[in-house]
């Protein structure tokens, strides 16, 4: 007994003297979060009656698909948060974003930019945008335009092309545009001096410039004819090619440029820098990725996958540095849409649109930081406004730094899920 | 508000970092278990302590976070990492070695009754068991610590 008193003693006095590592920098971060989510708080308000049955069937629906897995135990308690999710029909602000930086979003209305303090504003009537690597500039499509902007919705300039563009992509060193207008893929200097058909026949998949590797910006990944194309742009030297496969939706460099990721409906295959498989991973039976981003050091993937039918979705995180299966971090009932990593890697984001939710969680620590909820009205903006009940859902596009950066090198502004 | 935060963020977050172990869930746990009693506010009564209620959440999301990470262990799912204890924790290396053999249930219990000073009726409220479950954890885990901290004590 005295031997356990002198324990109890020690225990005291030395869990007391305890202090996590860098304790004070995790304090002025939980208050700078605090503070913002306390002056944003609004007051309680009870659901109505219609919509209390409708959320009490999402609830039955949710604890259903929750009780099937393993993962629904680490879940359950976010359960609570989803099934309360209140319709909100307000226009008012996004609240505060849990991590720093800024948002890009593409919804009906054109694309917008959104503060890290839940500010926004519209760049104006485009259909599909793309951070530049620092955040100097968006790069986005308007029918045979790609159109360079300033954040503050100025055009920079406005590149013509042969047919619609979609799915532009920045050099990570700035200095070119990928873009794909029709079948074929071009490519145009960032000041706007040269443009040039890169490839006939291109995939929609957006493609995916090498980070890392010297000639840097100069090589580009991109989907042709069922496999992986990748090309010195400048040249158009065809560095490698990919035997067939299935065709990929989305396309990832790690960071160090060294590998490249490949991720189609079925499977995540991963090749060298030129083209040779050199891994894959199947995804779990019956699942179906319909979107991907990799973080900023290009070891976790994670992917939105839906089961048949569409009637539940998960978001699964994959380990690229290391062989083994992917950990579940969320199943939903309904879809998941534009997938995207905060700039310091510590967040995913994405969309939940049968919720008109997005949702941001930790998934080093299985932590759910904050649902924004009303998407749909608080991106309703623009002359179309009265027209976008059966718009798009917003998307999260892309998560950059808070102030633009231009002094290199630094990573790039991370870009979200394929449209 | 800010009152409140500086109060009761230190031992919010010594508590979840000495029941998870792990510097950034710690951090997650307690940041999450703050805006969790901020969106609550509401419905609060301001009549009761918010000491008890803020570490009802931070105790409880450590434990889920730490079951669910063993879980993952389980089934064979990638774990991460446990981050070994950092150059600047400001703790023994003994009292270190000796929490890691707690489960759980046990470090939440320890770290409630000898950090967080509750009585084991406090505690037994806080985590919604039995009284004797609450004194049975502690009696266990002190006995697991004194056997551990003699092994290393012995060995050294």
């Amino acid at each position: 007994m005295r031997r356990r008193g002198g324990i109890e003693r020690r225990l005291r006095d030395e869990l007391h003297a305890t202090r996590p590592p860098r304790a004070d920098e995790a304090e002025r971060r939980a208050w700078h979060v605090v503070r913002a989510a306390h002056a944003t708080r609004s007051p309680v308000r009870r659901p109505q009656a219609a919509r209390r049955a409708a959320l009490a069937a999402l609830g039955a629906a949710l604890i259903a698909v929750l009780a099937l897995s393993p993962a629904g135990a680490k879940v359950g308690d976010w359960i609570g948060d989803v099934v309360d999710s209140k319709p909100d029909r307000s226009s008012g602000t996004l609240g505060p974003l849990p991590a720093k930086g800024r948002l890009l979003v593409v919804a009906g209305s054109g694309p917008w930019i959104v503060q890290d303090d839940g500010s926004r504003r519209r760049l104006g009537a485009f259909r599909d945008a793309t951070w530049s690597p620092g955040g100097l500039f968006v790069a986005a499509a308007r029918g045979r335009q790609l159109v360079a902007l300033e954040p503050d919705g100025d055009e920079r300039w406005i590149r013509p092309a042969p047919a619609p563009v979609t799915v532009p992509r920045w050099s990570p060193d700035g200095f070119r545009i990928a873009y794909r207008s029709g079948g074929d893929l071009w490519v145009v200097y960032g000041n706007n001096e040269r443009h040039w058909l890169l490839a006939g026949g291109a995939g929609a998949t957006p493609a995916a410039w090498q980070p890392g590797r010297p000639p840097f910006g100069q090589v580009l990944a991109f989907s042709w004819r069922k496999r992986v194309r990748i090309v010195e742009v400048d040249s158009r030297r065809v560095l490698g090619t990919s035997r067939r496969g299935p065709v990929p939706r989305e396309l990832w460099w790690t960071a160090n440029g060294r590998r490249l990721v490949a991720v189609s409906k079925g499977e995540i295959r991963i090749h060298d820098a030129r083209g040779r498989l050199v891994d894959r991973r199947a995804l779990p039976s019956r699942l179906r990725a319909v979107g991907s981003a990799i973080d900023r050091h290009g070891r976790r993937l994670a992917v939105a996958a839906r089961r048949p039918g569409g009637r539940s979705s998960e978001v699964l995180l994959y380990r690229l540095d290391r062989d083994s299966a992917p950990r579940r971090l969320l199943a939903v009932t309904g879809g998941i849409s534009g997938l995207t990593w905060s700039i310091d890697g510590r967040v995913l984001a994405f969309g939940l649109p049968d919720a008109n939710q997005w949702y941001m969680l930790r998934p080093r620590a299985g932590v759910r930081l904050q649902t924004v909820q009303g998407i749909r009205a608080k991106f309703a903006g623009g002359p179309r406004a009265g027209r976008s009940i059966a718009a798009p859902f917003p998307r999260l596009a892309g998560w950059c730094y808070a102030e633009p950066r231009d002094e290199r090198p630094f990573p790039p502004c991370s870009n979200g899920a394929a449209p | 508000m800010e009152a409140l935060f500086r109060v009761h963020w230190p031992p919010a977050h010594r508590a979840a970092f000495l029941i998870v172990r792990d510097a950034a869930a710690a951090e997650d746990i307690a940041q999450e278990a703050f805006l969790a009693a901020i969106r609550a506010l509401d419905r609060f009564d301001r009549r009761r302590p918010f000491g008890p209620w803020l570490h009802r959440i931070v105790v409880n999301r450590a434990i889920d976070w730490t079951r669910a990470r063993a879980l993952r262990r389980e089934v064979g799912e990638p774990v991460e990492s446990e981050a070994p204890p950092q150059r600047d924790v400001a703790w023994s290396d003994t009292i270190v070695a000796a929490l890691a053999v707690l489960d759980a249930d046990q470090r939440a219990a320890v770290v409630l009754r000898h950090l967080l000073e509750y009585t084991p009726g406090e505690i037994a409220e806080l985590l919604e068991v039995p009284r004797g479950t609450v004194n049975s954890r502690l009696r266990r885990a002190l006995d697991r610590l004194a056997t551990e901290l003699a092994d290393e004590e012995g060995g050294s």
